[in-house]
């Protein structure tokens, strides 16, 4: 066998175990299931009708949650905009859906394995509702630069732990907007 | 808190003597607070210590607006209106009065030419 030969046989063997590598990367888990975080499943609808309105006012303004670097991000007129070609920038033009949308996947994406947790106990507690950073920041049981958002029992408060329990309070909702 | 009020959109022409009222959440205002030649006022912490989320109303004559939204923890208003924007989604115009220009005209007797642009 020639040195060539050798060459040969080895590259072909390396581009096999590539192959295979490759292979095994593709392919579905042992348990079958997708490989991707699950999301909490909060009424989006219930939340564009009901909560935006709320979470644009109390946490959307240009200097809160209506930046960009934010964790929570909060779309909507008076605060960021999403791209697009409506002419729509802070102050002109009406919240779009799909900036309520955005401002809904920013929630259910701050602390997705918790809040799937949390709707997949039933009935939802309101304890737990308190330990989720959408109720826990604004009411500052955590850390929160921007202070005191919500009041516990004022309507703001009351809209958004009502969404988050799976029965949404529209009168505070409206109230609170 | 500071900020600067400016005639009207397009310009950088400060207003003179506009009444910026402010109220914080726990319904505290500041002594009354007025626009400087330059269209700049300012009130310092020791003045007035507000808890956030900021009502802002800007008055001169009889044009009254109201800002849309609250300030929520910005004590600055150019932390989110800027005189250039870069980005237009992310930040919006300078604060601006009246449609055109201030009825009364720019202040005459500034020791600094009150526009801006041509300073």
């Amino acid at each position: 066998m020639t040195i060539r030969t050798i060459r040969i046989a080895i590259g072909m063997a390396m581009i096999a175990v590539l192959l295979s590598m490759l292979g095994a990367c593709a392919s579905a888990p042992d348990d079958g299931s997708e490989p991707r975080l699950p999301v909490a499943s909060l009424d989006p609808d219930v939340y564009a009708a009901m909560v935006q309105p709320v979470m644009e006012k109390q946490c959307g303004t240009l200097d809160c949650h209506g930046q960009l670097p934010r964790g929570l991000r909060v779309y909507g007129m008076n605060g960021l905009r999403l791209p697009n070609e409506s002419g729509n920038v802070p102050g002109v033009g009406a919240t779009t859906p799909a900036e309520a949308r955005a401002t809904y996947v920013s929630i259910v994406g701050l602390e997705p394995e918790k809040l799937n947790a949390f709707v997949g106990v039933q009935p939802r507690s309101k304890d737990d509702a308190y330990r989720l950073l959408v109720l826990a920041k604004p009411l500052a049981f955590e850390r929160h630069r921007g202070g005191v958002s919500f009041r516990k029992g004022e309507p703001a408060e009351q809209c958004v732990l009502s969404w988050v329990l799976g029965h949404v309070d529209a009168n505070a909702c409206t109230a609170a907007r | 808190m500071a900020g600067t009020i400016f005639a009207a959109p397009g310009g950088l022409v400060g207003v003179e003597g506009a009444r910026v009222e402010l109220v914080d959440s726990a319904g505290t205002s500041p002594p009354p607070v007025v626009t400087n030649c330059v269209g700049n006022f300012w009130v310092t912490r020791g003045a007035w210590d507000p808890v956030f989320p900021i009502r802002v109303t800007v008055t001169k004559g009889s044009t009254r607006h109201e800002m849309k939204s609250d300030i929520g923890r910005a004590a600055s208003c150019a932390d989110c209106h800027a005189t250039a924007v870069a980005d237009p989604l992310v930040k919006t115009g300078p604060v601006t009065l009246f449609e055109t220009s201030d009825p009364e005209g720019p202040p005459k007797s500034c020791p600094v030419n009150p526009d801006r642009s041509q300073r």
